[in-house]
């Protein structure tokens, strides 16, 4: 873990986005999509969203601004809210000042000429002073390394370089809530820590609320609070992510792998050799139970 | 018999002043299971293209199967190499899975029989028996990568390029797609395989290649190149986790070299005397 990152701001009890008993369907789908989903995020969470494919994360996450059932139609039931607000009351451009929402396909978002009016556009279309969108603008491309692109069209990026301008045009609008679903699929490995870092520096300084759905298991242990598992269109676990991975069937049923030093230390469990008391979620906390186990001394 | 792939002095540029990649030599043996790593932007993808055939270099060679791909025809390149899309939607347009791996067939004059033959045979080997009249862009993208790989497959390459298959993918689809190119390349063809997911590049690859800003930063053994923190550190990658630990527990006796988790698990197990 960075330890240039400080200590995590205390999670609110006042709620951003509450799913209620919510059931869709897209019109071609034969089945639900989301099915009797309830969830609650409350502000200031690092709440972290895996699950094989199909299993309806990405909807998940467009109804978490209204997206569906507003812009995406289909048969829509249940209740969902952000900030107090129903999705179904209120329009999304009101909704998307509260919740950012970057998607897997950086296509999808990329409208301006230069990657720097791409970043601007957000906090210019917020009312934000061309000051305070530049200042914002440099602040999160250097974070993402995207400094010496600002000047080019995004059309000219490759597919990663995209998919960060993507991330950093949603970071520069500072919503309170961001929800990345699946925005690190594309990126090398170093960059998806970065975002992992980066998301997690808007949570603990800054008190952002985020969603992050990913297949990035390892990043997600070391960074999220509570670990969301989905598999067709139910959540089937909903637990702090140390507590979440002693349900290892749950994760087998759904095809969603372990983080290696979790697996590790199951491995170890299955062959009668104690390792820690806790599964490790991170490398550090791995190593210091191989330290333990090796000196004699358990965690 | 000839290298399966030879890279010679190789630079590349789109637009003449950006070299995208600069000075590659490299050569392949036929069989062989590459994996080629880098960060955003490090020319793995122009690579790809370059081996073949879809652009040609700036300067400098490509041979496949010692054939110069400046002056092969693309169809000659194409019985060669299969190109396996990150995006199976890329390359499917058929209306039916069986017309799907067959439209590649008809174009090399073979009898009607002998094209239903090779169709059923990979269908079969492929478990797509099952969806054969299905529009494959309905199919799931497990599915829909199945009929992509047995269109590639059915041509009869010896050469198959992938491209980032399983990015987005969760485990069990992943391991499906990786686990039939293994057993692909245990049937001699040869395997290119550009990712960004270090596991795949642990548990799969026996070569790795590491590019870094449009140079061949390295190349060797994926044990070594992986678990070379220093390399991958100013090449901006990150080990698997695994790799990454032992490289940590060093001092308490492993050698810093684990690739999978089985691999670990042995380590501890003999350290701690079991």
């Amino acid at each position: 873990m960075n330890s240039d990152i400080p200590e995590r701001s205390p999670i609110s009890s006042s709620v951003e986005i509450q799913l209620d008993h919510v059931n869709f369907r897209y019109p071609t789908s034969k089945t639900d999509v989301l099915n009797d989903v309830s969830l609650i995020v409350r502000k200031g969470e690092f709440l972290g969203i895996t699950g094989s494919a199909g299993a309806g994360k990405t909807t998940l996450c467009m109804a978490m601004n209204g997206l569906v059932p507003n812009y995406t139609m289909g048969n829509f039931s249940g209740k969902a809210t952000v900030k107090g607000k129903s999705t179904l009351e209120h329009p999304i451009s009101e909704l998307s000042t509260d919740v950012g929402l970057i998607f897997q396909d950086p296509e999808s978002q990329l409208i301006m000429s230069t990657v720097e009016e791409e970043l601007m556009f957000g906090p210019i279309s917020h009312g934000k002073t061309m000051t305070e969108a530049l200042e914002s603008t440099h602040y999160v491309a250097k974070i993402l390394g995207i400094t010496e692109f600002l000047k080019r069209s995004p059309q000219t990026l490759s597919g990663g370089q995209k998919q960060r301008v993507a991330i950093a045009a949603a970071l520069t609008v500072n919503p309170d809530v961001l929800v990345l679903d699946e925005a690190t699929s594309e990126l090398d490995p170093v960059t998806v820590q970065r975002v992992f870092e980066l998301c997690r520096t808007f949570h603990d300084q800054l008190g952002k609320t985020i969603i992050m759905v990913s297949h990035e298991i390892e990043f997600l242990s070391e960074h999220a609070e509570r670990l969301v598992l989905m598999d067709h269109g139910r959540i089937v676990l909903d637990r702090a992510p140390a507590e979440a991975f002693k349900d290892v069937d749950a994760f087998r049923k759904t095809g969603v792998r372990l983080p290696q030093v979790t697996e590790l230390a199951l491995s170890l469990h299955e062959k009668g050799i104690a390792f820690g008391r806790e599964p490790p979620l991170t490398t550090e906390e791995c190593l210091q139970d191989l330290k333990s186990l090796l000196s004699g001394n358990r965690r | 018999m000839n290298e399966a792939i030879v890279l010679e002095n190789l630079w590349f540029t789109y637009d003449k002043t950006n070299q995208v990649l600069r000075n590659i030599n490299l050569s392949i043996k036929p069989g062989e299971f590459i994996a080629i790593i880098g960060n955003n932007g490090s020319g793995k993808s122009t690579l790809l293209k370059l081996i073949v055939g879809l652009i040609k270099p700036t300067v400098g060679r490509v041979l496949i199967d010692g054939v110069d791909t400046r002056t092969a025809k693309v169809s000659e390149l194409a019985r060669k190499i299969g190109f396996f899309f990150q995006n199976p939607n890329d390359q499917l347009f058929a209306s039916t899975v069986r017309d799907e791996i067959a439209f590649g067939l008809k174009n090399l004059n073979l009898s009607k029989e002998e094209i239903r033959q090779n169709v059923d045979d990979a269908i079969r080997e492929f478990q797509l028996v099952e969806v054969e009249d299905v529009f494959p862009r309905f199919l799931a993208r497990g599915d829909k990568q199945k009929v992509c790989l047995a269109s590639i497959i059915v041509m009869g390459p010896r050469i198959i390029l992938l491209d980032e298959p399983t990015t987005g993918q969760d485990n069990r689809d992943s391991r499906a797609i990786m686990d039939l190119v293994t057993k692909l390349n245990g049937r001699g063809i040869t395997i290119i395989l550009v990712t960004h997911q270090m596991i795949n590049v642990a548990e799969y690859a026996t070569r790795t290649v590491v590019l870094n800003n449009g140079e061949l930063a390295a190349e060797g053994p994926t044990r070594e190149i992986l678990s070379n923190i220093e390399l991958m550190r100013a090449c901006d990658l990150l080990p698997p986790q695994i790799t990454r630990l032992s490289i940590s527990a060093r001092d308490l006796g492993f050698d810093g070299k684990m690739m999978t988790v089985q691999e670990m698990a042995d380590a501890v197990r003999r350290l701690n005397g079991a």
